[in-house]
């Protein structure tokens, strides 16, 4: 077939000369389409509908490849050319031309079917036949279906686009989406405005920001975005790319979002299509800056302070918030107490606050306390968006006293003064056999002097802020008196020894058990935290906690039980119980039985809070057994403390009887000055009362300055004033009182006003006043003297009689003072040296009031009176406190106990301010120290001395 | 003798029935088993009690009551409020007040310290560990206390005898139930409850308390108990524990056999008298110490008649007979085993003491020191006392030495003198301080204890051995009783302190050494 190349090729381009250019153009505008379908479909953003889109787009790439691939095929191939140029046209012609050149073909590959020239040559003619004109009238046609076909594709196409061209590119944006983000970024809003509203208890303004620019904003800020939408029907949110916030129409034709800024984050304004987001290009980068803890700094802290020598401390802190304090809290923490104070509370607003709070050892927490207590403060803040949050300062560890220290500490001072005693009793018994009479005394004067100056030295020693308490203290005093007693023989010394050995023995005794009775129930209280502890330890959840109660709880116990031992009697019995007990615990804890641990504390404790003997019976017990237990062959080897206590007894019902006999003198005063008939002088009073009244009018009231002659003047007119009053009412020992007190005043005044040329004074209304007050104080003096004279008289059986009972009284404090002074017991010298002087003072007082001098008697019972009760010292056993602070109560903000409504006890303090105290101080002791009359002036006078002691 | 054949067949059948009957009544019960478990723990037989309650198929709330009060008397009282923590059981009275005790039990013995002597069957839980010194000296008088009552009253106890040694009567109040109050008022050493003995260690007392005899008094409730099945009266009860406790032992210096009658008698003529049938709950409840004293003089002087008149046959016969008739009250099994009811018993033992009695001479011939002299007495124990813990013991001895001749029969100040005469080297004038047994009148630790010391001295062992024996029973934490007459001597003050020996045998020397080391003053 060497001319059928030629013949077909002809055949191919007059078939290609029409159909060509509208069969590329149709392939461009399937691609074209497929396009835009393909960005319509994918813009759907399901995973589905954006493969549907690719798997078109490729299709319409494959259909330009396939189509020139068929016609590049076709028109290489003889046959094929024929098929499809000439069938079309004349369908037997072309099957012939198809036979021919079959057989050409055959004819050269076997050369016996036939001639091969022959054979070409028929195939030859056979395409010859075909017409040229009629290939490319069918080549025409078909071009013009192509073209319809194109044409049609485009305004398909067109009618997809035309509305929203955007679409299409958002579709194929989505298309070559990778991980839910389109690669290409896109804008979506025109105007951003972009403004931060900071969280509300912050009270900063809002404020707008840059979107390109990058911004450090509180945690919690609201972050608002608004713009105008640039095509409408997108899905826009704000993204941080985890989080997203639509937007919503803001009522004004823009869209808005609200974002709340809770970390850092970069915003960006975005589209969503389905599964896939579109993103603006710019983005707002933020920075969420978090409101941290407030600082607490404690001022010498860390540090750890022993409770043994504490007694106060100023807290001094300093609390600051990088937005404002809210409140600031003193915690104390003990074991599993907590107590919390709130210090101050603020406005939320105050970023630094200072201040001081002073914590004592009489703290109620710090008294009921075993376990060390950590003190510190702590402030919290405003921030109610991530919560209320506690900035705690370090702590201050305050070690507390074991229990039973001071206590113990205590005895075995009073117990170094028994063992003296004693080893000054056993030389006392073992004389020197060859020493004289004389001699032995001047040896055992030197002993019982250094006894003596050592039991005074342990009356005043304080033991970890513990002291004996008055009684005690006056009975052991008294005993050192005893001790000092000069005697005239060895055998007298010696029963003296004797005699204050044992008062001591007794005192120590009853002192130990008092205590101990005290320190076990304080102890009591550690075994209750034990086993508490150990109950909290048996929860698996809280078992470290619990341990470490039980633990700490122990500490205490363990010492505390050794120091009950020392405790005397009791103490020794109800400490080795506890001690054994303890041993029980701790065995139980050892062996990992947590809950035996818990029964055996909990019996310890309450063991501990019923400190009695371990045996103790009202008839010595052994009612079991026949014979019983044998009763010591001993009674009570010294009663000194009894005769003390019931010395100490008789003062006080003598000072009772005594307040009463005064009592009784100063009524019958009172009713016999009611009784003087003053009637006759009532008008004249009223006058004068007028006329005072009148001649003070002039004087000023007030002054600025309290040394002023003004003020002086205004004083005095105060009195004269209160004066007339009581001249007016005709109670004449009141206006004379006041008179006298308004002529001082009023003379001081004078003297100012003469002495100054500043202090301008009306010298004319104040000489006219000064006259008219002297003239009246005369006349109530005169008026009161009578009247005196007439109630002394209407008095004086009454005065006679208190007199016999006054007398009688001093005899009794004559009686005291001796028993105080000689004997067994002996009061201190201070309190003797008092019932001596009393005792004078009655004697004089039954002279006065004998001799019907009834005010003078009343003024020497008074002071009789003073001393008497200066006498009283309490018991010798007395008190359960014995030297102590009372009973602390109960702490009003203990957060583990306190339920119900209580008193609110944080209000805020006045501070001290300097010098207002002292001068206040100063002016009370001015004032008291002026020499006063009346009823009270004794009562004041002994309070001025009670200040000053 | 067909026919006869047949009657024999059919009364062995009958025979054999009858016995299968009987025997499983017997063993498996065809009556109640919780009343089969109740009387097992009430007889303290706990192995059976444990036994028939692990074969109970019943969990009803008596049932599971009974598992606790069993548990009560293992002493294991954890267990007890372990199962009376149902609110279901302890809606009913008993069932409240067991798990109130069981609770302040379980307090009171948790982690205790355990000792058991298998061999003699004794199982001792101490609640101070301290006294575990004390423990050998318990377990020998308490087997032979109990073999000895045993043996008199006819029943044994079941192996291990349990005892509580608690420290003090508030532990004593915990373990036993018996009220605080009443444990005070009238001074109550030990309590049989239980199917235990819980008793007071002798360290709770100052001076210590015949534990021995008050074991064995114990003990003794404990076998009536079992031999009675708890239902015999309380005179009953107390009348035989005062009867047996000192029959255990050979008799001792101040034993007075006579002292119930006479105390009985004048409690009598006085007016003063309790009467056997009117002692309450528990003489440990009665108002006052003396109440307490003469109701047990009155029970024991009237069980004492009782048996004189009857003999002890007798006595087992009426354990017998309240076992079995129990409800039905002792009256009527007075009545049976004796023909004569109560109340007729009584009148009887009223008549007898009615009867004039002479006066013990030695008694007759004691006076009453007068009040001075123990007013001084007091005085210079004290200061005698004082001076000792200095170590002027020679000046102690000097203090007390005035008293021998005015209270020449108080073995306290005897005591104190040979103890500082003894201390200051002087032996032969503290053993002429010290005087005889029949010098002195009450039983006191000390002063046996140095007396068996000046007997060991002069090679008189067994009388040594005596003398520390009877210190023991009266006082065993007194240093010179459990040291052999050589008390811990501080001499701080003349710095001489040499420690003094200790005794050679283990026990003492273990019980020496915990007494020395109770904190005294």
């Amino acid at each position: 077939l060497a001319a059928s190349p030629l013949l077909t090729e002809r055949l191919a381009v007059a078939f290609q000369k029409h159909r060509r250019a509208p069969a590329r153009w149709l392939s461009f505008w399937i691609v074209l389409s497929s396009l835009i379908g393909a960005g319509l479909l994918a813009r759907l953003g399901g995973n589905g509908s954006r493969a549907a889109a690719a798997a078109l787009l490729l299709l319409s790439f494959a259909q330009v490849f396939l189509f020139r691939l068929r016609d590049a095929k076709d028109f290489a191939d003889v046959r094929r050319t024929i098929r499809r140029v000439v069938l079309p046209i004349d369908r037997n012609l072309g099957e012939r031309a198809l036979r021919a050149a079959k057989l050409a073909g055959q004819a050269r590959l076997n050369p016996a079917l036939g001639s091969a020239e022959l054979a070409e040559l028929h195939f030859e003619r056979q395409l010859e036949r075909v017409p040229l004109a009629a290939v490319e009238r069918h080549a025409a046609k078909r071009a013009r279906a192509l073209r319809i076909l194109g044409l049609a594709l485009v305004f398909v196409a067109g009618l997809a686009c035309v509305r929203d061209p955007a679409r299409v590119a958002e579709g194929l944006d989505v298309l070559l989406a990778r991980h839910g983000v389109a690669p290409v970024d896109m804008a979506w809003l025109d105007l951003v405005r972009v403004t931060v509203q900071p969280p509300a208890y912050l009270r900063a303004p809002d404020r707008a920001i840059f979107p390109g620019l990058g911004s450090a904003e509180a945690q919690g800020s609201a972050i608002s975005v608004r713009g105008l939408p640039l095509s409408a029907g997108r899905r826009l949110v704000l993204s941080d790319g985890k989080r997203e916030v639509p937007f919503v129409d803001d009522g004004s034709g823009g869209v808005v979002a609200r974002y709340v800024l809770n970390g850092n984050a970069e915003l960006r304004v975005a589209a969503r299509f389905g599964s896939v987001l579109i993103r603006e290009p710019e983005g707002v980068t933020l920075e969420a800056v978090p409101d941290a803890a407030p600082e607490v700094a404690l001022e010498g802290a860390p540090s750890k302070v022993d409770l043994r020598d504490f007694d106060r401390r100023e807290l001094r802190y300093e609390a600051s918030d990088d937005h404002g304090l809210r409140e600031i809290d003193l915690v104390l923490r003990a074991g599993g107490r907590e107590d919390r104070r709130p210090l101050t509370r603020l406005d939320g607003e105050v970023k630094l606050e200072h201040g001081a709070y002073a914590i004592e050892s009489s703290d109620p927490f710090l008294k009921r306390t075993f376990f060390p207590v950590e003190v510190s403060v702590e402030a919290r803040d405003d921030d109610v968006t991530a919560g209320v949050k506690w900035g705690k300062s370090a702590a201050i560890t305050l070690i507390p006293v074991p229990v039973g220290e001071p206590e113990a500490a205590r005895y075995q001072a009073l117990l170094a003064v028994r063992n003296a005693l004693t080893d000054l009793l056993a030389a006392e018994l073992t004389p020197d056999a060859n020493a004289k009479d004389a001699e032995r005394l001047k040896a055992d004067a030197t002993l019982t002097a250094a006894v003596a100056t050592q039991l005074r030295a342990v009356l005043d020693q304080r033991f970890a802020g513990l002291t004996l308490a008055p009684g005690l203290k006056a009975f052991l005093g008294g005993q050192a008196r005893v001790l000092e007693r000069a005697l005239p023989t060895p055998a007298s010394a010696m029963r003296r020894t004797e005699d204050v050995l044992l008062a001591v023995d007794a005192a120590l005794r009853g002192l130990g058990n008092r205590d101990a009775e005290a320190v076990a129930k304080h102890l009591g209280d550690a075994a209750e935290e034990a086993a508490d502890g150990a109950k909290q330890a048996l929860e698996s959840e809280r078992r470290p906690t619990g341990l470490m109660r039980l633990e700490q709880a122990l500490a205490v116990l363990t010492p505390g039980s050794q120091h009950l031992v020392v405790l005397g009697p009791i103490g020794r019995d109800v400490g080795s119980v506890a001690q054994g007990e303890i041993r029980r615990i701790q065995r139980a804890r050892a062996s990992g039985n947590l809950l035996a641990t818990e029964l055996a504390a909990r019996h310890l404790a309450a063991r501990l809070r019923r400190p009695s003997p371990s045996f103790s019976s009202a008839g010595g017990g052994g009612v079991e057994s026949g014979g019983g237990s044998q009763g010591d062959a001993n009674g009570k080897p010294s009663d000194a403390d009894k005769k003390f206590d019931e010395l100490v007894g008789e003062l006080e019902r003598l000072a009772q009887e005594h307040q009463q006999e005064l009592d009784r003198v100063d009524r019958n005063l009172a009713d016999a000055e009611k009784a003087v008939d003053l009637d006759d002088l009532k008008q004249e009073a009223a006058q004068r009362a007028t006329a005072l009244r009148e001649k003070i009018a002039p004087l000023p009231q007030f002054s600025d300055n309290p040394s002023s002659a003004r003020a002086g003047a205004a004083l005095g007119r105060e009195h004269a004033e209160s004066m007339a009053q009581s001249l007016a009412r005709l109670a004449l020992k009141e206006a004379v009182e006041s008179g006298r007190h308004a002529r001082s005043e009023l003379s001081e005044a004078a003297k100012r006003a003469n002495g100054s040329l500043f202090d301008a004074l009306d010298d004319a209304a104040l000489s006219a006043a000064r006259g008219e007050l002297d003239r009246d104080l005369a006349w109530a003096e005169q008026a009161l003297a009578r009247a005196q004279k007439g109630a002394a008289e209407k008095a004086q059986a009454g005065l006679s009689d208190s007199s016999g009972r006054e007398r009688a009284l001093a005899e009794r404090a004559a009686n005291l003072s001796g028993r105080g002074n000689h004997g067994e017991i002996a009061l201190p010298q201070d309190l003797s040296d008092a019932l001596g002087k009393a005792e004078g003072l009655m004697r004089d007082a039954a002279k006065e009031l004998g001799a019907g001098h009834g005010e003078q008697g009343l003024a020497l019972q008074r002071d009789a009176q003073r001393l008497l009760e200066q006498t009283n010292s309490g018991q010798s056993g007395s008190g359960e406190g014995e030297g102590k602070e009372p009973p602390p109560a109960p702490s009003p903000k203990d957060s583990s106990s306190s339920k119900g409504k209580q008193m609110s006890m944080d209000a805020d303090v006045p501070r001290a301010e300097s010098g207002h105290a002292d001068d206040f101080r100063r002016r009370v002791l001015e004032g008291l120290s002026k020499q006063k009359s009346g009823r009270l002036s004794d009562a004041v006078r002994r309070y001025a001395e009670g200040l000053l002691k | 003798m067909k026919r006869a054949s047949l009657l024999a067949c059919v009364a062995a059948c009958l025979a054999l029935l009858g016995l299968a009957a009987s025997a499983f009544a017997f063993d498996f019960g065809l009556g109640n088993p919780l009343e089969r478990v109740a009387n097992a723990i009430t007889e303290i037989d706990t192995a059976r009690a444990t036994e028939l309650l692990e074969h109970a198929h019943t969990d009803s709330p008596a049932m599971t009551l009974e598992r606790a009060r069993l548990a009560v008397y293992l002493g294991e009282c954890d267990r007890a409020e372990a199962i009376l923590s149902n609110p279901a059981l302890t809606e009913s009275r008993e069932g409240g007040s067991l798990a109130e005790l069981a609770k302040s039990c379980a307090r009171a013995t948790a982690a205790g310290f355990v000792l058991e002597d298998k061999q003699r069957g004794i199982w001792m839980r101490l609640q101070d560990d301290s006294d575990r010194a004390l423990a050998p000296f318990i377990f020998e008088v308490a087997a032979q206390a109990r073999d000895t009552v045993s043996r008199e009253i006819g029943i044994d106890l079941p192996r291990p005898l349990r005892i509580d040694l608690v420290r003090d009567l508030f532990s004593l109040s915990s373990v036993s139930g018996l009220p605080l109050k009443a444990a005070e008022t009238t001074g109550t050493l030990a309590v049989a409850r239980w199917g235990r003995v819980i008793m007071l260690s002798p360290r709770a007392p100052v001076q210590g308390y015949p534990w021995q005899d008050t074991l064995a008094h114990e003990i003794t409730h404990l076998l009536v108990t079992r031999a009675t099945r708890d239902f015999a009266p309380l005179w009953m009860q107390e009348g035989l524990a005062k009867r047996f406790e000192v029959r255990w032992r050979s008799p001792r210096p101040f034993d007075k056999p006579e002292w119930a009658d006479n105390t009985a008698r004048n409690a009598a003529l006085d007016g003063r008298s309790v009467g056997i049938d009117k002692l309450g709950p528990s003489i440990a409840m009665l108002p006052t110490p003396e109440a307490a004293g003469i109701a047990f003089a009155e029970v024991t002087s009237f069980m004492h008649f009782f048996i004189e008149q009857n003999g002890e046959p007798a006595l087992r016969l009426l354990f017998s007979d309240l076992r079995g008739n129990g409800p039905a009250g002792p009256d009527a099994a007075l009545l049976s085993v004796t023909g004569y009811g109560l109340s007729e018993w009584n009148a009887r033992w009223q008549r007898f003491l009615r009867q004039p009695l002479k006066p013990a001479p030695d008694e007759a011939s004691r006076v009453s020191p007068p009040p001075r002299a123990q007013a001084d007495a007091g005085r210079r124990v004290r200061l005698a006392d004082l001076l000792r813990l200095r170590g002027h013991a020679r000046e102690s001895a000097s203090e007390v030495e005035p008293l021998l001749s005015a209270l020449p029969r108080v073995p306290q100040v005897r005591a104190r003198a040979a103890s500082g005469l003894y201390a200051s080297g002087d032996e032969t004038g503290a053993e002429r301080a010290l005087g005889t047994v029949a010098e002195i009148d009450t039983l006191y630790g000390p002063w046996f204890a140095l007396a068996g010391r000046g007997f060991k001295r002069r090679a008189q062992l067994s009388d040594a051995e005596l003398a520390f024996t009877l210190g023991l029973s009266a006082d065993p934490y007194s240093d010179e009783v459990a040291c052999e007459g050589y008390a811990t001597a501080p001499g701080a003050a003349v710095g001489t302190f040499t420690e003094p020996p200790l005794p050679t045998r283990p026990a003492w020397q273990e019980l020496c050494k915990a007494a020395r080391e109770v904190p005294r003053d």
